[in-house]
């Protein structure tokens, strides 16, 4: 019996090994800020708006229609589901206290807070870390589906930010 | 994002996962909501099976469902971060209805990690979200702030107007996208955005002038603040509190609702925008007007190569120059000698007579000396621009021959000073004189140009720039006199300084009249229609120790009248003298000054009959050092 071959997900200075049965978008808005000028639609985004990769993972099937912390999703976690966010913020923001910590951070289940959440959903439990990598400012957000599982599924948690891979 | 089958499937499932819920409270007291639901979101309200507290909150409006209330709702309804928080992100939902269609912003308010707010569930509206419990930070504003310090999501601002606008300094423009947000919303929100209208942004110099008028028509007789914002970033807030009975009348409010503020700006172009700041209900502040406009369009800088004399195996340039964009300003000056960069210097020699001429301060005069290697040379003097506008100025452009040591000057090719310029002799390369402007005088509203060109077969011709600007191309069809053309050109002029340039056209010349490839044979700046005196710097001689300056001035509205001169050496003034009317004098002056070694520039002025009236300027000349005596041209009035 072969060993399923880990899907690679690539984009935007950002790459990852997919575990099986896990599935990633990598993508960056396009932001649609007409001509700034009165009377013209801003719809998606004003003149000056940046947008900047953004990385989701999850060991379920992901909605089309997400928001960047992963709103639309996490809602259809199931108990032993995962659901990783990497979200990368401008340039602007290096070097700031915020920002400060370097490197994708390994999680210890005691670190997932039921609240710390962007929208609370009852059973699961949340982690929010900023860091650079790579001169890169990030923001990595993940979200377990049974707060009682957390040694389980920070131990997949971790296995798959092992697999992500900043270019600078 | 391109939705697969799985993905699809799952869309599926999340509507019903997402269905609308109310809660018991919302229902029984949805009747009084309903008049509010129908102003909201009316075909919201009317198209789906939603309860008023529903179409007035939105969605996810109940505590167990896990989103944070509005900050209006708990903040006595003020859509502004309480005390003792912090903006620590943003999000943004597109196409929002809330919005006109445009974006729809959301701002965290965070508290800080002190315990100071407890986590619970708003009951006061139908907005029953959570205060104070999720501990989440987008991670845009106020990025000096460590997760460490970072507490809960306290409540949520929202706005039409982007943070990093609305909260510049504070807020990054890195953008975050939750559209399942969409349609999130308070009854503290549901009032009516402020209106109003900015009828200038203009801008006269650096001065930038803004006016208009806005008002909150949840408060129509109270006065507003606007917040102006420069290329992006907050700039200042005002009180729109100026009295403005039109709008009032027309919109059948009361109070005052004007504005008008001018700043200073720096030169270039910016983008000022205006928000009216929301002081009741409704989301945002929004923007009311925003132009981009040239601040200070500037000029170009003025200025004169003087003179441009070989003296042994060296070079004296003398002139002025300055930017009228900062005329109290030393500028640069670059010197190319034969089309090669040679140096550049800063103008710092008071120049009273260019002060005086063009009501400015400062020292823009220039003095240089280098040397030169024998033979002739071309040398272009540009002054470089500071301030707006946009290039440099060719204040000079004259070809002379280096003798060597031991030498004297040639006269002939010294440049006169500006105002006053005597006649000059322009040589090519070659040292072949390529034509003369001997004199350029005004009278009433016309100015005449005299000069010659090298008759060398064919008609030759002149082009005549005014102020920088092709005015017109003579024919110089002679007769020719000791293989000279004679021009004699008068052309109508406005009143006030006009700098005229001719420019030699060789006969059956192809190239046109832009002065790019052009001999300039003579350049003057004379003085048009303008009341006061008038005169003649006829001649300034060395003679051993002393130099004589001869000439004349009169007032022609007053005739016959004693006019006091003053005389500058190098911009200094040296010593004071009258006009002599007696019968043989006719207003002239014969001024004897002790000389002092070296090159200097003595320069002329007139009194004014009138007290406070500038004085004239009637002449100057540059000696060169061993210009012992030299026989002086023309000099021309202005």
């Amino acid at each position: 019996m072969s060993t399923p071959t880990a899907k690679r997900l690539t984009g935007h200075g950002l790459a990852v090994g997919l575990p099986p049965r896990w599935e990633g978008r990598i993508y960056r808005r396009v932001i649609d800020a007409g001509t700034g000028q009165p009377g013209r639609l801003q719809a998606t985004g004003w003149p000056g708006e940046n947008s900047y990769p953004v990385l989701h993972l999850a060991n379920f099937a992901l909605p089309a229609s997400r928001g960047d912390y992963g709103t639309g999703a996490v809602e259809l976690m199931g108990p032993d589901h995962l659901f990783v966010a990497l979200l990368e913020f401008g340039p602007d923001c290096l070097g700031s206290a915020l920002y400060a910590p370097v490197g994708i951070p390994r999680i210890r289940p005691g670190q997932f807070n039921p609240n710390g959440m962007q929208r609370r959903v009852a059973g699961q439990a949340g982690f929010q870390h900023f860091f650079t990598e790579a001169g890169r400012p990030f923001c990595l957000y993940v979200v377990i589906g049974s707060h009682r599982q957390a040694v389980q599924l920070t131990q997949q948690a971790n296995a798959v930010l092992e697999q992500i891979e900043v270019s600078p | 994002m391109t939705a697969s089958l799985a993905e699809r499937i799952v869309n599926r499932l999340a509507v019903h996962a997402d269905r609308p819920r109310t809660s018991r409270r919302g229902f029984l007291g949805g009747a009084t909501l309903v008049g509010a639901a129908l102003v909201v979101s009316p075909w919201r309200y009317l198209t789906r099976p939603a309860s008023a507290y529903d179409a007035v909150c939105g969605a996810h409006n109940t505590c167990a469902e896990g989103y944070t209330v509005f900050c209006c709702t708990i903040n006595g309804g003020n859509n502004s971060c309480p005390p003792d928080s912090f903006i620590g992100g943003w999000w943004k939902a597109d196409n929002s209805s809330f919005c006109g269609g445009n974006a729809r912003y959301y701002i965290d308010c965070n508290a800080y990690r002190d315990g100071r707010y407890t986590c619970h569930c708003n009951t006061t509206t139908c907005d029953q979200r959570r205060v104070a419990c999720n501990q989440f930070r987008y991670g845009q504003c106020n990025t000096q702030i460590p997760w460490s310090q970072t507490g809960p999501v306290l409540c949520r601002v929202v706005s039409c107007t982007p943070p990093w606008v609305q909260y510049g300094g504070t807020c990054s423009s890195s953008s975050a996208t939750d559209n399942n947000t969409a349609t999130h919303s308070a009854p503290c929100l549901t009032g009516k955005v402020p209106v109003g209208v900015v009828e200038e942004i203009s801008a006269s110099g650096n001065t930038v002038h803004i006016k208009g008028w806005a008002y909150d028509p949840d408060s129509p007789g109270t006065s507003i603040s606007v917040a102006i914002y420069q290329d992006g970033k907050g700039l200042m807030g005002i009180h729109a509190s100026l009295p403005r009975s039109d709008v009032n009348s027309s919109r059948h409010i009361t109070g005052n609702h004007g504005f008008e503020v001018r700043f200073t700006a720096s030169s270039g172009q910016h983008n000022f925008t205006v928000f009216a700041m929301n002081i009741k209900g409704g989301s945002g502040n929004p923007r009311i007007g925003s132009k981009t406009i040239t601040v200070n369009a500037g000029t170009a800088p003025l200025g004169h190569l003087d003179s441009c004399n070989p003296v042994g195996d060296s070079v004296v340039l003398t002139g002025w120059a300055f930017d009228r964009d900062a005329p109290s300003t030393s500028i640069a000056v670059n010197i190319y000698q034969d089309n090669k960069p040679l140096m550049g210097i800063h103008t710092g020699v008071l120049r009273s007579d260019v002060n005086s001429a063009y009501h400015i301060s400062g020292t823009h005069g220039f003095k240089v000396q280098f040397k030169a290697t024998t033979g002739a040379h071309n040398y272009k003097v540009w002054a470089m621009n500071v301030g707006g506008g946009t290039g440099n100025t060719l204040i000079g452009n004259h070809s002379l021959i280096v003798r060597g040591a031991g030498t004297t000057a040639a006269p002939a090719a010294a440049v006169a000073p500006a105002g006053i310029r005597t006649a000059e002799l322009t040589v090519d390369p070659a040292g072949n004189a390529v034509g003369e402007l001997e004199s350029v005088s005004a009278a009433g509203t016309s100015v005449r140009l005299v000069g010659w060109l090298p008759d060398t077969g064919g008609e030759p011709a002149v082009a005549v720039h005014e102020d920088d600007q092709v005015l017109h191309w003579y024919p110089v069809p002679g007769p020719s006199r000791a293989g000279r053309r004679g021009f004699d050109i008068t052309v109508p002029a406005g009143t006030g300084l006009h700098t005229y340039s001719v420019y030699a056209l060789a006969p059956n010349s192809t190239a046109g009249t832009d002065a790019t490839d052009l001999p300039l044979i003579g350049q003057r700046t004379v003085r048009v229609n303008q009341s006061g005196a008038v005169g003649v710097l006829e001649r300034v001689q060395r003679i051993g120790d002393t130099v004589r300056l001869t000439g004349w001035a009169s007032d022609p509205d007053r005739p016959g009248r004693r006019l006091a001169l003053t005389v500058f050496r190098d911009g200094v003034a040296l010593s004071r003298h009258q006009t002599d009317f007696s019968p043989d004098r006719d207003g002239g002056f014969d001024i004897s000054i002790a000389d002092l070694p070296g090159v200097h520039t003595y320069t002329v002025y007139a009194a004014p009959s009138d007290p406070g009236a500038p004085p004239t300027l009637i002449g100057a000349r540059t000696l060169a050092e061993s210009e012992d005596e030299a026989d002086d041209p023309q000099v021309v009035s202005v």
